[in-house]
C-alpha cells in the first residue's frame, strides 16, 4: 500500500522535481550559515549594496548585511517556525477531530461548533488576541499560528473519521470488546493516515503563507531577525530603487509554497487510488 | 406487424491505451411496433453500449466501425452524434437504471417536463402542463397535479422511475429503450413497473427494447430475447422457444442458475457457470464463450461462429449436438 | 426556509456574542497590569475616561454588557487613547474596508464563476489547460507577494498604475487584485471541479439522450448545480478574503479597519484592537448570514425541507 503510494509519487514529474527544490532551500538554509562565510546580522556601511559576486551571491543590502545569508537564516525562521506551528496544529486537530468523530455526542457538538466560529475569524486577529494575551515571542508565534490552523484540520479529519466510524471492520472489532484506544490507534488511525498527511502538507503552505505575512506585518517577529516576510517589509522602502532586495524573500516565500503545494497535489494523487483510477 | 428499428450488423470498436477493443460484433436485432423484446446479458458483454449507440451517446474514444441503425425507414448512423441526437429523441425514449439522479434535482417534475417537450418542439406553458398532467397520468400517477409541482427528491424510487417513463413517452417516440430500469428498485415496485410497460406496449403500440440481466425479469415482460455474451448475440427468439428449447450452450447454462421454487421431483440444484467472466480485456479468437463452455471443441476456439436458423430461432454456435 | 434562516441568524448572534466576550476577556481582564503600563503614557483626560469605564462597572461581565450595549445601540467604542471620536474613525474606515471587501467579493464571484465555466465547458483544450495552470499558480502565492509583484511590473517597471491613493477608481484596480487574487484562483478550480463532476451525472446522460443542446445543459442545469459547492467554498473563505484585504490595505496604505488594526497592534493601543475587532467579527458574522440566506434560496431541498413542514400538514 504504502510503496504503491511512493510509486506513484515518484512518477509525478511535478511532484518529484517540487519536492527536491524544497529539499535543496531547506538543505542550504540549514547548511549555509553553518560555514561561516558571512555573518548575517553585522552591519559593514562601507559594503552597501555590493555588485554580486561569489562573496555575496544575492549582494548585500542598505546596511551592507550579506543577503544571501540573510535569506539562508531567514529561511529557517520562515520554515522552521511554521513547520513547528503545523506540527502542532496536525497532531491537536488529528487527536480532537478523531475523539470528536468517534465519540460524537455533546463533545463533538462543542468542537465542531467552536471549530465552525474560529476557522470564521481571519487568522490575524487569532494570532493579535493570542499575542497580546500571551505576550511576544517566537514559541507563542507558532502557537498562535498553529491555533488559527487546528479548526481546518479537525474537520477533514473528524469527517474522514465519520466515514471509517460505521465501517463493518470497525462494527467487528466493537463486537469483539476491543477497547476504544485499540480501535482508535490500530484500526481508525490507520485508514485516515492518508488524509492526515495530505492534510499536514497542505496546512504547512498555509504555515509558510500565515508566517511571511505576519512577518510582513511587522507582527510578531521584531526587526533584525531576517525572517522573509519581515525582510520584504524591511526592504519595501527600497522597491523603487533596489527592486532586487525585495523580490529575492518574495520569490523564496513564492516558491516555497507553491512546492509545497504542488507536493500537497503529488500526494492527494498517490494516496487516493480512487482518483488516480479516474485519470 | 411492422418493423420499427432495425440494427444490421453492427460493430462498435472502442480504442483504449492498450488498444482497439471489439466491445460489439456483428449485432443484429429487429423490433415491431407493440413488441417487447429483452436483451439479456452479464454485465460487460456490451448492452450499455448498445443502448449508447442508439441513442447516440456513445463515449469519444468509441467508433461505430461499421453496421445500420434504421428507425422507421431511415438509417440513423448518417451524420454526427449531436445531429443526430435531437433527430432520434423524437423518436426514441430512454429510460435509464437509476432513478434517483436521473433527474435535475434543482427543476420540479413540471419544469423539466415542459423542457423536454420544448427541445422538440416549442409549446406554450398551458398545453405542455396538459400534456404533461396526460402522460402522468397514463403512467399510472393518481394524482399528476400534485406531483409535476414537486421536486425530485421529494418522489419515491418508484414514482421517479414512473416519471421518468411519462419522461421518455413525452414526445411519443415509437420506440422506448429501457436501460434496466427496474435493477435500482425493490421488488415489488419492480413488479409494477414491469405491468406498466407492458400496458404501455400493448395500448399505444410501443416497441419496447429492454435491457436486463435477468432472465427471470426478462420472461416476465418480453415477447422476445436477444442473449448477448462478449458482444454477440449469441441465441434469438420467442421466449417460448428460448425457455423450453435453448440452443445456445450459454443460454442453457444461464437458464440452470435461476432457482426453482418447485420442490419434490422437479427440484434441481442451481449451477453456477464455470469459469471466468467474459471481459474485453483478454480477448481471444474464435467463439466468446468457448473458454467456459463444457462442449467447447478445438475449432470453437478458432473460427467465429455462424449464426444459424431453426423455427425462426437463431443461435451462433458451430455444436451440432445442441440442435 | 425561514426557519433554517432564523436559526443561522440566532445561531450566529450567539457565536458573535461568545466570541466577543472572549476578545473582551482576554483584552481586557489578563493582562490586568498591561493597562496599567499603558497608564504611564496615555494623555491623562482619555485615560481618566477609560478607567471611568473599567471602574464603574464591578466585574468583568457586566462591563462586557455595558460595552457591547454601547457598541450595538449607539456605536459607541468605549475605549480609546489616541482618538477622542473612536466611533466617527470607526465607521469611515469600516465603510472603505467593507467597500474593497465587496469589490473583490464581486470579483472573485462574476470572475470565478465566469472562467470556472469556461474551463469545464472547454475540459481537455489547451484553453482548460492555461486556466488550470495559471489558477494553481495563483492560488499558491501569498497576497503581499503578489501586491509586490504587481507593484513591480505596474508601478516601478512600466508607469501605468499608481500604488497609493484610495479616491480615484484606477487606484482600485491594483487593492483588487491582491485582495480576491488567490480566492479566485480556488473559485476558478471549484467551479470547474463541480461542474465537470455534474456533466457526468446521470441526469445530464438523460438530458443529453432526449436531445437537449449541450449549452442549455451547461448553464441551466450543470452550472446551477455547481453553484452551490461554489458558494460554500467561498463562504469558507471569506475570512482569507478579509485577510488578504488587510494586506492590501496595509500594503496600498489605504485607512481602513485592518490598517488600522495592525498600527494599533504595533502601537499596543488595546482599545482600537478590541473595537477594530469587535467590528470584524460583526462583519463577518454577517457575511455568514448573508451566504447561508444565498445558499438557501439556491438549494430546493433547504428551501422545501423547512417550509415544507408547514405546508404539507
Amino acid at each position: 500500500m504504502f510503496k504503491r503510494a511512493l510509486k506513484r509519487f515518484v512518477r509525478n514529474r511535478t511532484a518529484l522535481i517540487s519536492l527536491v527544490i524544497f529539499c535543496l532551500i531547506i538543505l542550504s538554509c540549514l547548511i549555509f550559515p553553518l560555514l561561516g562565510f558571512n555573518d548575517y546580522s553585522s552591519l559593514h556601511l562601507d559594503q552597501q549594496y555590493a555588485p554580486f559576486s561569489l562573496q555575496h551571491p544575492f549582494s548585500t543590502d542598505n546596511l551592507g548585511r550579506d543577503m544571501f545569508t540573510r535569506m539562508m537564516v531567514g529561511g529557517r525562521y520562515t520554515l522552521g517556525l511554521s513547520l513547528l506551528s503545523t506540527c502542532l496544529a496536525v497532531t491537536c486537530g488529528t487527536l480532537l477531530g478523531m475523539f470528536s468523530a468517534y465519540l460524537g455526542g455533546v463533545f463533538d457538538k462543542a468542537v465542531v461548533s467552536v471549530c465552525e466560529a474560529v476557522s470564521a475569524v481571519p487568522y490575524i486577529l487569532i494570532v493579535i488576541i493570542m499575542e497580546v494575551s500571551l505576550g511576544w515571542g517566537q514559541g507563542y508565534f507558532s502557537l498562535a499560528v498553529a491555533i488559527a490552523r487546528i479548526p481546518s484540520v479537525t474537520q477533514t479529519v473528524r469527517s474522514s473519521v465519520l466515514k471509517l466510524r460505521d465501517a463493518e471492520f470497525i462494527s467487528a472489532a466493537k463486537v469483539l470488546g476491543k477497547s476504544n484506544w485499540h480501535i482508535i490507534t490500530r484500526h481508525v488511525l490507520r485508514n485516515v493516515y492518508s488524509t492526515i498527511l495530505v492534510r499536514f502538507s497542505s496546512t504547512y503552505a498555509a504555515s509558510i503563507v500565515a508566517c511571511s505575512v505576519l512577518g510582513y506585518l511587522e507582527i510578531g517577529i521584531s526587526s533584525p531577525t531576517p525572517e522573509w516576510g519581515r525582510m520584504v517589509a524591511d526592504y519595501f522602502h527600497l522597491i523603487g530603487s533596489r527592486g532586487f532586495l525585495v523580490f529575492i524573500p518574495c520569490l523564496f516565500i513564492s516558491l516555497s509554497v507553491l512546492c509545497v503545494t504542488l507536493i500537497t497535489h503529488g500526494l492527494r494523487d498517490a494516496l487516493d487510488p480512487k482518483e488516480y483510477l479516474h485519470e | 406487424m411492422s418493423k420499427i428499428l432495425s440494427i444490421e450488423n453492427l460493430n462498435v470498436i472502442y480504442r483504449i491505451p492498450e488498444g482497439r477493443r471489439h466491445v460489439l460484433r456483428d449485432v443484429t436485432l429487429s423490433l415491431e411496433k407493440g413488441q417487447i423484446r429483452a436483451v439479456v446479458g452479464e454485465s460487460g458483454c456490451g448492452k450499455s453500449t448498445l443502448v449508447n449507440s442508439l441513442i447516440a451517446l456513445l463515449p469519444e474514444n468509441a467508433v461505430i466501425e461499421s453496421g445500420r441503425i434504421i428507425i422507421d425507414g431511415t438509417d440513423m448512423l448518417g451524420s454526427g452524434q449531436s445531429n443526430m441526437r435531437k433527430l432520434r429523441s423524437s423518436k426514441l425514449g430512454v429510460v435509464f437504471q437509476d432513478p434517483f439522479s436521473a433527474l435535475d434535482p434543482l427543476y420540479t417534475i413540471e419544469n423539466q417536463m415542459a423542457e423536454t417537450i420544448n427541445i422538440i418542439r416549442k409549446t406554450n406553458r398551458k398545453r405542455a402542463m396538459e400534456k404533461t398532467a396526460e402522460m402522468l397520468e397514463a403512467c399510472g400517477i393518481r394524482n399528476p397535479e400534485e406531483i409535476m409541482k414537486k421536486y425530485p427528491h421529494e418522489l419515491s424510487g418508484g414514482l421517479r422511475q414512473r416519471v421518468m417513463i411519462a419522461m421518455a413517452l413525452l414526445n411519443e417516440p415509437e420506440i422506448l429503450v429501457a436501460d434496466e430500469p427496474t435493477t435500482a428498485l425493490d421488488v415489488t415496485i419492480q413488479k409494477e413497473i414491469l405491468q406498466l410497460l407492458k400496458k404501455l406496449a400493448a395500448d399505444r403500440q410501443l416497441a419496447v427494447l429492454f435491457i436486463t440481466h435477468s432472465l427471470d425479469v426478462a420472461a416476465e415482460i418480453a415477447d422476445s430475447i436477444s442473449v448477448f455474451y462478449g458482444g454477440r448475440v449469441v441465441e434469438e427468439g420467442r421466449i417460448r422457444d428460448i425457455f423450453n428449447f435453448p440452443l445456445h450452450p450459454y443460454t442453457q447454462a444461464l437458464l440452470k442458475t435461476i432457482p426453482s421454487i418447485k420442490y419434490g421431483k422437479n427440484e434441481r440444484k442451481l449451477m453456477p457457470i464455470e469459469g471466468e467472466m467474459f471481459s474485453f480485456l483478454n480477448e481471444t479468437s474464435g467463439c466468446s464463450f468457448a473458454p467456459r463452455c463444457p462442449y467447447a471443441r478445438k475449432e470453437c476456439f478458432e473460427k467465429d461462429p455462424e449464426t444459424r436458423m431453426l423455427n425462426g430461432h437463431s443461435c451462433a454456435c458451430v455444436l451440432e449436438e445442441v440442435w | 426556509m425561514f426557519r433554517f434562516i432564523r436559526n443561522r441568524i440566532l445561531g450566529a448572534i450567539a457565536v458573535l456574542l461568545t466570541a466577543m466576550f472572549a476578545v473582551f476577556a482576554i483584552l481586557t481582564y489578563i493582562p490586568g497590569s498591561r493597562l496599567g503600563y499603558l497608564g504611564i503614557q496615555g494623555s491623562g483626560d482619555l485615560l481618566d475616561r477609560l478607567f471611568t469605564f473599567f471602574r464603574t462597572e464591578p466585574n468583568l461581565f457586566s462591563r462586557y454588557v455595558r460595552y457591547t450595549y454601547d457598541v450595538i445601540t449607539r456605536f459607541h467604542f468605549a475605549s480609546g487613547f489616541r482618538h477622542h471620536n473612536l466611533s466617527a474613525e470607526i465607521l469611515t474606515r469600516t465603510r472603505l474596508t467593507l467597500l474593497l471587501t465587496l469589490i473583490g467579493l464581486v470579483f472573485i464571484v462574476v470572475v470565478g464563476i465566469f472562467m470556472g465555466t469556461l474551463a469545464a465547458s472547454k475540459r481537455g483544450t489547451w484553453l482548460d489547460r492555461i486556466i488550470s495552470v495559471v489558477s494553481m499558480l495563483t492560488a499558491s502565492i501569498p497576497p503581499f507577494c503578489l501586491a509586490i509583484y504587481l507593484a513591480m511590473i505596474f508601478c516601478v517597471g512600466l508607469r501605468l498604475l499608481p500604488v497609493f491613493g484610495y479616491s480615484k477608481p484606477i487606484n482600485f484596480i491594483l487593492p483588487t487584485i491582491t485582495i480576491s487574487a488567490s480566492a479566485l484562483a480556488n473559485t476558478i478550480q471549484i467551479c470547474r471541479f463541480e461542474i465537470i463532476e455534474e456533466l457526468n451525472k446521470p441526469y445530464v446522460r438523460n438530458l443529453r439522450s432526449r436531445g437537449q443542446k449541450e449549452n442549455v445543459i451547461l448553464f441551466r442545469h450543470a452550472l446551477k448545480n455547481a453553484l452551490l459547492p461554489t458558494i460554500a467554498t467561498i463562504k469558507e473563505m471569506t475570512a482569507s478574503i478579509f485577510v488578504s484585504t488587510f494586506i492590501a490595505e496595509w500594503f496600498y496604505a489605504i485607512p481602513g479597519i485592518g490598517y488600522y488594526l495592525i498600527q494599533a497592534i504595533n502601537s499596543r493601543d488595546y482599545g482600537i484592537i478590541l473595537a477594530c475587532t469587535m467590528v470584524i467579527a460583526i462583519v463577518i458574522i454577517v457575511f455568514n448570514i448573508v451566504s447561508d440566506i444565498l445558499y438557501c434560496i439556491f438549494d430546493p431541498k433547504l428551501r422545501r425541507s423547512e417550509m415544507g413542514a408547514g405546508n404539507n400538514v
